[in-house]
C-alpha cells in the first residue's frame, strides 16, 4: 500500500519526519517496506521568471536570458526559442542535478557567460500526463503564479515522499490512507480528522428515476449501494487529488473516474461509476454469470465468464465483472451526462477466485479478495457524492439504493485484566490497557478489572481475547513486555531414527563423501534418461497439478536421478574424484490418483567417480555401513538391479528376503544421458530398512581360549561361478567348527584352460572348549571339499 | 696362570677398543666366553689343582669372565646406540612434503546449521518430531485457521497434488498433528522441507527449509516466547546478540512477532547483508492462536502456547554470508567443501 506523507497529512498533524514516522509505525505493527522520496533525481531546479530577453550577438539561435530566480537575477543562454519575457520556466542553477545524470555548471557560450540552464519537460523526466506541455519541444513553460526561487519539485508536485506499508491479510481495512492514519494516530497518540462525507442534494429527484438494482445472489453481494449523479460535467482533476493519485501509483484520468479513485485509496473500498446511458433497461442485475458469457473488460479484451463468477449486468447482457473490472460499453466518456455510483460488498473468496480463474488482478480486485468492510460501503459512496459536489462535477441525485443482507451491529468484547496478563505475561492495569485500547479507536470501558471492548465493524479481524491482548500489546510495546524462561524440566526424547542417520551421516563423510541437498522434483525426462521401462514402479509418482515445469512436475522415487545431476555438475565443474551422498525423502504413491497422502521414505544415496572409484571399493563403503548399523549377519550382496545400471556390474543389496538397496557402475548410456564425462559407482539403500535391521543392543561375548586352526584351499571353478556363493557354500557345509571363510586370491590364467578361474579361501576353525587337531576337522574339510565338487564343479588345485 | 689371567682381561680390552660390527663382538665373546672359549677352558682345567688351589682360583676365574661379561655387554650397547642413531640419522624425511591424500567429506551447510540448533533447543528440553512434506489441506491450512480462499493463502503460493493434497507451504501443519497426538505439556521442534510456487533466483527458491517450534502447557505466556527465542538467538548468534521483537501477523498465531537480531555479518554497524540497519529479520512467532488450539482438541481456558518457525536457509547464508540460496542446491563440492 503506496501512502504519499502529504496525502497522510490531510488526516493527521504532524511534522514528524518521514523515518521516524516509519519506525513507530513499524513498532506498532505496520510494516514498511520502501520509503521513496518523489523527484530525489532532481536538486537544485528552481522557478525562474524571464525579466529580459536578448538575441545573442554572435549566435542565430541563441537567445540570452536575465532571470529572477527569488535571490538573485542571473544571466543565462539558451538555444530554445519558445521563452518569452514574463514567463515562467524550470531553471537548474549551477551545481544542479537532473533526472538524466546531467550536473549543470557555470559556462560560456560563443564567448557570453551562462549560469546555469533552462529545462525542458524532458530533462526533468516529465510526460505530458505528469503536467501539460511536459512533451512540448523546447522549455517547460510553467502555468500558474509561482514565486521565482520556488522549489520546481513543488511545481510539478514531485515535493512529496511515499511510505510503502507491507498490509497484513488481518488488516484489510489498512489498506487505505485512512487506515493508515488511523494506524499513525495510534502510533503517534495524536487525533485524527475523518471527512464527514457530508453533501446536499436534489431531493425532487430520485435515483429510481435513473436506474433500478436488483441483487440476484445475495450470498456473494451483501451490500449493494448505488447513487446518480446527474448534470455531470467531465474534466479534468484538480491538482491536489492528481498529485495524490500519482504519488500513489495511479494516473489521472478524468474528475469523476478521478473521485472513484481516490475514495478507493483513501476509504479502502473500490468504487465504480457507470455511464447511465449505457445500463440498458435502466437496470442493474447483480447476478452468476452463465457459462461461457462474455464481455470486453475496460482493457479492452474479450472475457468469458463461468457460474461461479459474479456480474453486473443490465437488462441485456453483463457490464462488469463484479469486484474486478468494469466492462467496455458501459465507461465513463468525454459526453457522459450522467453517472451511476456503484460501492458493494462481494464476498473475498469468490473475487479471489475470479480474479485468480480470469488472470485479470486490479487495485479493486486486490481489495475485495482481502475482504473490505460492509460498513465502509455506505461511507465510501458518501465520500464520492461530497467530492463530486465539492469539484462541481455534478449534481446528486435524490435518494441512495442501498440492498443490505448483513447485519451491520456493532460487538463488543469482555475480557478480564488478568486473562490480558496471562496471555502476555505481564502485570498491567485495567486502565492501562484501556488507554492502549482507546488509542487504536477500540472504545472501552472499565467495570473494575473487567474491559467491555467496543470493536468497530470496519475492524473485523478483532474477535476474542487473544486479539485484544494483541492490540494490548503492540501499543504498550512488545519491547516493554518482559523476559520469561518456561516453567518446569521438560526431557528431550531420544529419536533412535534420527542418531541413527547421524551416525551414517558421520562414517561417510569420514570416508571421503560430501553432502548434497537436491530438490525433491522430478520429471518424465529423469526416468527416460534412467532407462526406466514404461511399467516401472519409479515411474509411479506424484503429480504436481500446478508445477514450475515438465522437468519439475513430479515428486521424486529416487534419489539417484539427482545424484547423478550433481555428478555431471561437479565434473562440468573439472572437479576431481568426486564424492557425493544425500540422504532424503522419497515418495511412493500407494494408490493413483492420490486419494490418501503417499508414503514418504528416507533413502540414501552414494555417488562416486575418479581415481580411487569402482565397483569394489563403493561395496566396502556399503558394507561397512551395514557392519556399523550392526545390521545382523550383514548383508547379502547378489547379481541383479534396475537397467541404469550396467548390466554386469549391478548388485542388490538383501537383508534376508527384503531388497534393501542396490549398486552397481552407471550404464554408459545413462551416464551419457546425464552428460557424465567418466564413469559413476552408485548406491542407493533405503534407510528406514537400514534402521529397522540395525541392532541396537550390545552385548559382550568372552574372547577365545583355544587357538584357531587356519586352512587355505585354492579351487577351479567356471569363470562365471559367484565367490560370494561359494563362500556361502563352504560356510554352510564348515561344521560346527567353522568361525570364518576369507577369500584372499582370485586368479584367471592360461594354464587353468579357458572360461576358468581360480579361488583361493582362507578357513578358520575354532573349538570354545579346546585346542583342534587336524582330525577334529577332517570330515568337515572333505565334506566341504565334496560339495564343492558336486555344486560347482571345483577342483582342487594342489 | 695368574698373570695369565689379567693378560686375558687386557687382551680382551684391546680388541674390543676398536670394535665397531656386532659380528665381530659376536666372535669375540665365543672366542673367550663360548663353550670352547678360553675363559671356559681355564674354568675346565680347575681340576687339576688341588683342593685347596681350587676356591680361590674358582673366585679369580669367575670375577674374570664377570668383568669380561661387563666390558663386551658395554660394548654391545655401544655399538647398538651407535647404530640406532645412525640409522634415525639414516631416517630424516622432508616433514614439509604433502601428507597421504585421503580426503575427508563433509556435511551440507544446512546440516550443520540444523544441528546447531537442534542442539539448542534439546539442551532446552524440546524433542525433535517430523512429519509429511505432502500434506492433508486440512493440516496445512484449516487446521491453522486458514479457511479456503482466505486471503491469508495468497502469502503463500501454493503448489496442489489434488484438492485436499498441497505440498505443505510451512512446517506449521505438524504443530496441529503434533496437538493432536501429544498430551501437553509439548515442547518440540520440527525440522523439514517446505515448498513455494516461486520460481528459482538469488533469494527464492521452490523448496526451502523451516525448523518449526512449538510449546504447549498450562500457563505459557508471551513473556515466555520472548524468553525462549532470545535465549536461542543469544546461543546461536552470540550472547552480545539483541533483538527486536515487531508486531507480525501470521493466521495461527495472536499476538503474532517477527523477531530481528544484531546482523551477525557487521556485528550492528550496518552492511548490505542488513541493509544498513544493523539488524535482520530471523524469525516469526507468536501465542498459538485459540482457535488453533481448538481445531486440535485443545482447550484455550486451560492451555496456552506459542509456536515460532525459522527458515533454516535464510538463517544458514546469514551466518555464513552466502548471498545467493541457488548455491545450497547445486552441490558444488567446492562450496559444500568450505563448511567442513
Amino acid at each position: 500500500m503506496l501512502v504519499p506523507y502529504r496525502w497522510l497529512k490531510d488526516y493527521i498533524e504532524t511534522d514528524l519526519p518521514v523515518k521516524e514516522l516509519a519506525e513507530k509505525m513499524v513498532a506498532t505493527g505496520n510494516g514498511v517496506e520502501a520509503i521513496t522520496e518523489l523527484g530525489a533525481d532532481i536538486k537544485n531546479v528552481v522557478v525562474g521568471k524571464i525579466v529580459k530577453l536578448e538575441k545573442h550577438p554572435d549566435a542565430d539561435k541563441l537567445q540570452i536570458c536575465q532571470i529572477d530566480v527569488g535571490t538573485e537575477t542571473l544571466q543565462i543562454v539558451t538555444g530554445a526559442d519558445n521563452v518569452f519575457e514574463g514567463a515562467l520556466v524550470p531553471v537548474a542553477l549551477c551545481g544542479s542535478e537532473l533526472p538524466n545524470g546531467m550536473k549543470i555548471k557555470k559556462g560560456k557560450l560563443r564567448g557570453v557567460e551562462s549560469y546555469g540552464m533552462l529545462c525542458s519537460g524532458e530533462e526533468l523526466c516529465l510526460k505530458e500526463s505528469d503536467y501539460p506541455g511536459a512533451e512540448v519541444y523546447g522549455i517547460l513553460i510553467l502555468s500558474g503564479d509561482w514565486a521565482p526561487g520556488t522549489d520546481i519539485r513543488k511545481v510539478i508536485m514531485k515535493d512529496d515522499t511515499v511510505i510503502e506499508f507491507e498490509i497484513g491479510a488481518n488488516r484489510p481495512d489498512c489498506l487505505s490512507v485512512l487506515g493508515i492514519a488511523r494506524e499513525a494516530a495510534a502510533a503517534l497518540d495524536i487525533p485524527i480528522k475523518i471527512p464527514d462525507a457530508a453533501y446536499s442534494e436534489d431531493k425532487n429527484d430520485d435515483i429510481h428515476n435513473y436506474v433500478d438494482v436488483e441483487v440476484t445472489d445475495t450470498d456473494l453481494c451483501p451490500r449493494y449501494m448505488a447513487k446518480a449523479v446527474k448534470n455531470v460535467k467531465i474534466g479534468p482533476s484538480p491538482d491536489w487529488m492528481q498529485a495524490r493519485l500519482r504519488a500513489a501509483g495511479i494516473r489521472p484520468i478524468s474528475n469523476i473516474v478521478d473521485i472513484t479513485n481516490f475514495v478507493m485509496l483513501e476509504t479502502g473500498q473500490p468504487m465504480h461509476a457507470y455511464d447511465d446511458k449505457d445500463i440498458r433497461g435502466r437496470k442493474i442485475i447483480v447476478r452468476r454469470a452463465e457459462d461461457g458469457e462474455t464481455m470486453k473488460t475496460l482493457d479492452g479484451k474479450e472475457r468469458e465468464f463461468t457460474s461461479s463468477m459474479l456480474l453486473i449486468a443490465d437488462a441485456e447482457g453483463p457490464t462488469g465483472i463484479a469486484g474486478v473490472m468494469g466492462g467496455e460499453n458501459s465507461e465513463i466518456k468525454e459526453d457522459t451526462k450522467t453517472v451511476i455510483y456503484e460501492a458493494a460488498k462481494f464476498m473475498y473468496g469468490n473475487i479471489r477466485q475470479t480474479s485468480r480463474g480470469l488472470g485479470l488482478a486490479t487495485e479493486a480486485s486486490m481489495r475485495f479478495s482481502k475482504g473490505v468492510d460492509t460498513a465502509n460501503v455506505e461511507y465510501a459512496i458518501n465520500r464520492c457524492c461530497q467530492l463530486t459536489e465539492m469539484l462541481g462535477a455534478g449534481e446528486i441525485v435524490g435518494g441512495t439504493i442501498d440492498i443490505l443482507s448483513e447485519d451491520l451491529s456493532e460487538k463488543e468484547i469482555v475480557v478480564k485484566a488478568q486473562d490480558i496478563n496471562g496471555i502476555l505475561g505481564t502485570n498491567l492495569s485495567a486502565m492501562e490497557m484501556k488507554r492502549c485500547l482507546d488509542r487504536v479507536f477500540l472504545k472501552t470501558e472499565l467495570d473494575a478489572t473487567e474491559l467491555r471492548v467496543h470493536i468497530p465493524h470496519i475492524r473485523g479481524d478483532i474477535d476474542g481475547k487473544a486479539d485484544i491482548a494483541e492490540e494490548v500489546a503492540r501499543i504498550y510495546g512488545y519491547d516493554n513486555i518482559p523476559e520469561n524462561e518456561v516453567q518446569g524440566r521438560i526431557m528431550a526424547v531420544k529419536r533412535d531414527m534420527e542418531v541413527f542417520t547421524d551416525l551414517v551421516r558421520h562414517y561417510i563423510t569420514g570416508n571421503g563423501f560430501f553432502e548434497c541437498i537436491t530438490y525433491s522434483f522430478t520429471g518424465k525426462a529423469d526416468w527416460d534418461k534412467l532407462l526406466l521401462p514404461e511399467d516401472s514402479f519409479l515411474r509411479r509418482a506424484v503429480k504436481i497439478r500446478n508445477p514450475l515445469g515438465d522437468d519439475t512436475a513430479y515428486m521424486r522415487t529416487t534419489l539417484i536421478a539427482d545424484a547423478l545431476k550433481v555428478m555431471a555438475t561437479n565434473l562440468k565443474h573439472k572437479n576431481k574424484n568426486v564424492k557425493i551422498f544425500e540422504i532424503d525423502k522419497v515418495y511412493l504413491p500407494k494408490e493413483l490418483p492420490l486419494t490418501e497422502l503417499p508414503e514418504e521414505r528416507k533413502k540414501m544415496v552414494l555417488a562416486m567417480s575418479g581415481d580411487d572409484a569402482d565397483f569394489y571399493r563403493l561395496k566396502e563403503i556399503v558394507e561397512n555401513i551395514f557392519e556399523i548399523c550392526r545390521v545382523e549377519g550383514g548383508i547379502d550382496v547378489v547379481a541383479g538391479g534396475e537397467p541404469y545400471f550396467h548390466p554386469g556390474r549391478k548388485a542388490l543389496m538383501m537383508l534376508g528376503d527384503k531388497l534393501v538397496g542396490q549398486l552397481g557402475e552407471i550404464h554408459p548410456d545413462v551416464q551419457e544421458n546425464f552428460g557424465i564425462p567418466e564413469k559413476v559407482y552408485v548406491a542407493q539403500m533405503d534407510m528406514e530398512s537400514l534402521f529397522e535391521a540395525s541392532g541396537t543392543k550390545i552385548r559382550f561375548a568372552p574372547l577365545p581360549k583355544y587357538p584357531a586352526i587356519e586352512r587355505d584351499i585354492a579351487i577351479t571353478v567356471d569363470k562365471d561361478a559367484e565367490a560370494g556363493t561359494i563362500r556361502k557354500a563352504i560356510l554352510k557345509n564348515g561344521g560346527k567348527y567353522i568361525e570364518n571363510v576369507e577369500l584372499f586370491d582370485v586368479y584367471e590364467g592360461e594354464q587353468l584352460g579357458k572360461g576358468k578361474k581360480s579361488l583361493a579361501y582362507a578357513l578358520t576353525f575354532r573349538s570354545a572348549t579346546g585346542t583342534l587337531t587336524d582330525e577334529n576337522i577332517a570330515k568337515d574339510m572333505k565334506r566341504i571339499l565334496a560339495n564343492l565338487e558336486t555344486d560347482f564343479g571345483a577342483a582342487l588345485r594342489s | 696362570m695368574k698373570e695369565n689371567l689379567n693378560t686375558i682381561l687386557d687382551e680382551i680390552k684391546a680388541s674390543l677398543r676398536d670394535m665397531q660390527q656386532n659380528e665381530a663382538l659376536q666372535e669375540l665373546k665365543v672366542k673367550y666366553l663360548g663353550k670352547k672359549g678360553e675363559i671356559t677352558q681355564m674354568m675346565k682345567q680347575m681340576g687339576s689343582l688341588s683342593p685347596e688351589e681350587r676356591p680361590a682360583f674358582g673366585q679369580k676365574i669367575n670375577a674374570l669372565r664377570k668383568k669380561a661379561e661387563e666390558a663386551i655387554e658395554e660394548k654391545r650397547l655401544e655399538i647398538s646406540e651407535k647404530q640406532k642413531n645412525a640409522r634415525l640419522a639414516a631416517e630424516k624425511i622432508d616433514v614439509t612434503l604433502p601428507g597421504r591424500k585421503n580426503r575427508i567429506g563433509g556435511l551440507h551447510p544446512l546440516t550443520k546449521v540444523y544441528w546447531e540448533i537442534r542442539s539448542i533447543f534439546v539442551h532446552m528440553g524440546f524433542t525433535v518430531v517430523e512429519g509429511p512434506e505432502i500434506e492433508l489441506d486440512k493440516f496445512n491450512f484449516e487446521m491453522l485457521n486458514i479457511p479456503k480462499d482466505h486471503p491469508a493463502r495468497d502469502a503463500q503460493d501454493t503448489f496442489y497434488v489434488t484438492d485436499d493434497i498441497v505440498l505443505r507451504t510451512h512446517t506449521s501443519p505438524v504443530q496441529a498433528r503434533t496437538m493432536l497426538e501429544t498430551e501437553p505439556p509439548i515442547r518440540m521442534i520440527c525440522p523439514g522441507r517446505v515448498y513455494r510456487q516461486d520460481d528459482v533466483d538469488a533469494t527464492h527458491s521452490p523448496v526451502f527449509n523451516q525448523v518449526e517450534g512449538l510449546v504447549i502447557d498450562k500457563g505459557v505466556t508471551f513473556a515466555d516466547l520472548k524468553g525462549t527465542i532470545n535465549t536461542f538467538l543469544r546461543r546461536f548468534y552470540g550472547e552480545q546478540t539483541k533483538t527486536k521483537f515487531r508486531p507480525g501477523f501470521f493466521p495461527f498465531t495472536e499476538p503474532s512477532a517477527e523477531v530481528d537480531a544484531t546482523c551477525s555479518i557487521c556485528g550492528g554497524k550496518g552492511c548490505p547483508a542488513c541493509k544498513g540497519a544493523g539488524m535482520i529479520e530471523v524469525l516469526g512467532c507468536g501465542m498459538v492462536n485459540p482457535r488453533v488450539l481448538i481445531n486440535c482438541g485443545l482447550d484455550p481456558e486451560v492451555y496456552s502456547g506459542f509456536a515460532f518457525g525459522l527458515g533454516l536457509d535464510r538463517l544458514t547464508n546469514i551466518k555464513y554470508g552466502i548471498t545467493d540460496i541457488r548455491l545450497l542446491y547445486e552441490n558444488d563440492v567446492r562450496f559444500i567443501e568450505q563448511f567442513k
